[in-house]
């Protein structure tokens, strides 16, 4: 399933395929400072993480082993140009298996359920926080990316 | 007859055919597609798994799954008749209640809650233990209670493999013969700990442990399935931590954090090239040959109603214990049990769970019901099995007693005080009022076998397909009945040591009925034991007489113990399995000759 996101993200001309396949050394972030956790954005962020991520995230952004990435100081999640972030909540994703670690855990899609703003706000909250610092996104962004 | 025959289609031969891909059938298909046999699953409902069904945004939809029950055969799929007594003329079942099992790969093991279990090393010699003890006349009336042919000891390498599949989380009571001080004292003696450590119980698990230990018993977190810790288990497969969001039963778990085939066993077993699910299919036969000492395949209908002919080396019946016993006398495998004559063995000896205890309101707590999980709960065995002396009390069996909170669902969660209108302003005030105030001590109890509880065919009743209704002949009898009330006593003292303001004695005063929920513990109808004329199976749970068919799952428990049966499922499972595995497959044939 990761495979047509990826292929999704291609057709829209958007380089992060690299980036998708975790090729983080391409990764073009920002040094800013986080984003302060009571602006009104990260408050939402906050909640929506709670309630719709939290689960398999956890609340430190440190995802589970060999089942839920990572969020904390991941350069896929800070990365300027958050295509990849917002398909993902969007449209959901599917971790690779293999004989070794046969799971292939699901990223569900949440498009169907977030608002343009709901998602602007929680990846603002992921971009923000554990250490992560990047620019806040807004409902533009994501609903460029709506098809 | 002749033009639906021709009309069958018949497929090429497989090695293995398993009915049903739930907990059993998936465990097996994929240690035995291992061996590099040709594996096929034939599965009644529909495909299921985690990435595509439980959407975390539609996995806790109250309504869908345990109002609307979803994901659980229904009755124009298949139901059976109950009765309470051989006399009564049995009714069909037209909406499922007191036990509510799955349809669709997982199974119930989907759905299930996830309370692990160990039987107790004497649970499986009751009838010579009790009769050492007591004599045999402190047995009940009309009971058929009998040992199962295999002893703990045996199965304990099995409980582990089954344990370490799951990742349970618990502590340890029994290390190799020493006694821990946080764990059950009177669990059997384990070879290592459990996989992953305890959750984390809630207040009232905190209250009750306290008071329990007051009332001089021994308190410890209940083995559970709703993992504590990530966990990657023997065939690579990872769980999530549980988060206690406390949608288990009747629901698939969207993170991943429940032992389920579908989080244990599916993702390894969809790899192996061997390996075949057919989905929405339904087995109605297990087809013989002429001198019907020998499977030669099963016959299904796929959800158009065409009909198939699997043809097969080795049949596995893993359709849940109710409809394996009904497969088996559709099909004509063993003698049918004849309660009149008191002759056969298949249908002998159903038994269920008994379930009693206390309600406890509380002045002024807040227990929080809400943030809880299917396993969650503190137990106290003292009262189970023959772990407390019976002399005197006119009954045998036990119970695990138990505080937890496995929910607290917007919907069905709503405990009122006695008293309440069950309708209306005053009943809204007092859900509020009580939600956060109330708890309960519970007692699962053993249920042991008689003469009159059994399961055969319903002389009336058809299902769409033409074929006889399985018929339930089943009542809570004295012995249970006498059990429980003393169990619920007991529950209603420790409630009131942790500190209730008011309490109510739950127990058994009416006759079975099938329509609140009580358990899915439905066990017995296929037991499992040494002589061919009181059971249906063998202690390899291989058929005594068709000897390349095996019967997964519950109904291989000659009588009930007081506690889930899960656990002692996945340990049977796999100790078939091995004797499959390093036995049968070298040499095809009865594995227990008498
Ligand atoms: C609501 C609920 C809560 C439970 N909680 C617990 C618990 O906390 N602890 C515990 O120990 N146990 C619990 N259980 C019991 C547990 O789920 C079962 O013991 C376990 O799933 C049994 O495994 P099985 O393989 O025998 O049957 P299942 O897992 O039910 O699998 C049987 C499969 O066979 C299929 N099937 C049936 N008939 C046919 C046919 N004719 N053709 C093709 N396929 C067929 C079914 O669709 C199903 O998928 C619970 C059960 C329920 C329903
Ligand atoms: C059911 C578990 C689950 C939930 C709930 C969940 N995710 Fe995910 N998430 C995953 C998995 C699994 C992946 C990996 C998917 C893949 O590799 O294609 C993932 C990937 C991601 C990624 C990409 C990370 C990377 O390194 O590529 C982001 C960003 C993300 N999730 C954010 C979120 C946000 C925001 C939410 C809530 C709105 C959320 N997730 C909810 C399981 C989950």
């Amino acid at each position: 399933m990761s495979v047509s996101i990826r292929q999704t993200v291609a057709a829209l001309g958007l380089a992060v395929v690299a980036l998708a396949q975790g090729g983080a050394a391409n990764a073009e972030t920002t040094k800013t400072a986080p984003i302060a956790a009571d602006d009104p954005r990260m408050v939402a962020g906050l909640a929506i993480y709670t309630d719709t991520c939290m689960a398999c995230h956890r609340a430190t952004g440190e995802g589970v082993p060999n089942l839920f990435p990572k969020l904390a100081k991941s350069d896929v999640v800070q990365q300027k140009n958050a295509a990849w972030p917002i398909i993902m909540v969007l449209q959901g994703g599917r971790s690779g298996a293999t004989d070794a670690s046969p799971t292939g855990a699901a990223m569900p899609s949440l498009g169907w359920r977030l608002s343009d703003d709901q998602v602007a706000d929680v990846l603002t909250y992921i971009r923000n926080s554990w250490g992560n610092a990047a620019p806040a996104l807004a409902a533009r962004d994501v609903e460029k990316l709506r098809q | 007859m002749d033009e639906a025959r021709q009309m069958t289609t018949i497929l090429p031969r497989k090695g293995v055919v398993i009915v049903g891909l739930g907990w059993t059938g998936s465990i097996l298909a994929l240690e035995l597609a291992r061996q590099g046999l040709d594996v096929v699953a034939i599965e009644r409902g529909p495909w299921r798994d985690t990435a595509t069904d439980f959407n975390i945004g539609t996995a806790a939809d109250e309504l869908r799954y345990s109002a609307r029950q979803e994901t659980l055969v229904k009755p124009a799929q298949e139901t059976l008749t109950m009765r309470n007594t051989p006399a009564q003329t049995a009714l069909p079942i037209r909406s499922w209640g007191s036990f509510l099992p799955g349809s669709g790969v997982g199974g119930s093991g989907m759905h299930w809650n996830g309370q692990t279990w160990r039987f107790l090393p004497n649970d499986f010699v009751i009838n010579s233990h009790l009769t050492a003890r007591y004599g045999a006349a402190a047995l009940p009336q009309g009971h058929q209670i009998q040992d199962w042919g295999v002893t703990y000891d045996e199965l304990e390498p099995h409980y582990d493999a089954f344990e370490y599949l799951c990742g349970i989380s618990g502590v340890a009571g029994n290390l190799r013969g020493k006694i821990q001080e946080e764990g059950n004292p009177f669990e059997g003696a384990r070879q290592r700990g459990y996989p992953t450590p305890p959750l984390k119980q809630g207040y009232a698990q905190d209250l009750f442990a306290k008071a329990a230990r007051e009332h001089g018993l021994h308190p410890f977190p209940r083995p559970s399935a709703n993992l504590s810790t990530a966990y990657t288990n023997t065939y690579g497969c990872s769980l999530a931590p549980c988060t206690y969001c406390g949608f288990c039963e009747r629901f698939g778990c969207a993170n991943y954090a429940k032992s389920s085939p579908q989080t244990c066993v599916l993702p390894a077993l969809m790899r192996e090239k061997t390996f075949e699910a057919r989905t929405e299919c339904e087995v109605t036969k297990v087809n013989l040959s002429a001198d019907g000492k020998h499977a030669t395949g099963v016959t299904y209908v796929d959800k158009d109603g065409v009909e198939f002919e699997q043809p097969g080396d080795l049949v596995l019946l893993c359709a849940y214990a109710l409809f394996n016993v009904r497969l088996m006398l559709l099909s004509g495998i063993g003698k049918p049990y004849d309660r009149d004559r008191n002759e056969g063995v298949v249908g002998r000896n159903y038994a269920y769970q008994s379930s009693s205890g206390s309600t406890a309101f509380f002045e002024s707590a807040r227990f929080n019901p809400f943030a809880a999980s299917g396993s969650l709960g503190v137990t106290a065995d003292d009262y189970n099995g023959d772990n407390f002396d019976h002399g005197g009390l006119g009954f045998v069996g036990g119970a695990s007693i138990t505080s937890a909170h496995t929910n607290g669902r917007p919907i069905s969660y709503r405990p009122v005080p006695p008293g309440t209108p069950t309708w209306g302003a005053a009943w809204k005030r007092a859900t509020a009022d009580t939600y956060q105030k109330v708890t309960t001590v519970n007692a699962a109890g053993s249920v042991m076998s008689y003469r009159d509880c059994y399961l055969d065919l319903d002389p009336t009743y058809k299902d769409p397909l033409g074929r006889p209704l399985l018929r339930m002949t089943f009542d809570f009898q004295d012995n249970e009945r006498k059990m429980a009330r003393w169990m619920a006593e007991h529950c209603v003292d420790i409630a009131k040591t942790m500190g209730a303001k008011q309490t109510v004695l739950n127990t058994i005063t009416e006759p079975w009925s099938v329509v609140p929920y009580q358990t899915t513990h439905n066990t017995g109808g296929a037991v499992m034991g040494s002589d061919p004329k009181t059971s249906a199976l063998n202690k390899y749970l291989q058929s005594w007489d068709v000897s390349n068919v095996f019967v997964m799952g519950a109904s291989a428990f000659p009588q009930n113990a007081g506690y889930n049966p899960t656990g002692t499922v996945g340990a049977l499972t796999y100790w078939a399995l091995n004797a499959i595995k390093t036995t049968y497959l070298k040499n095809p044939g009865p594995l227990v000759t008498v």
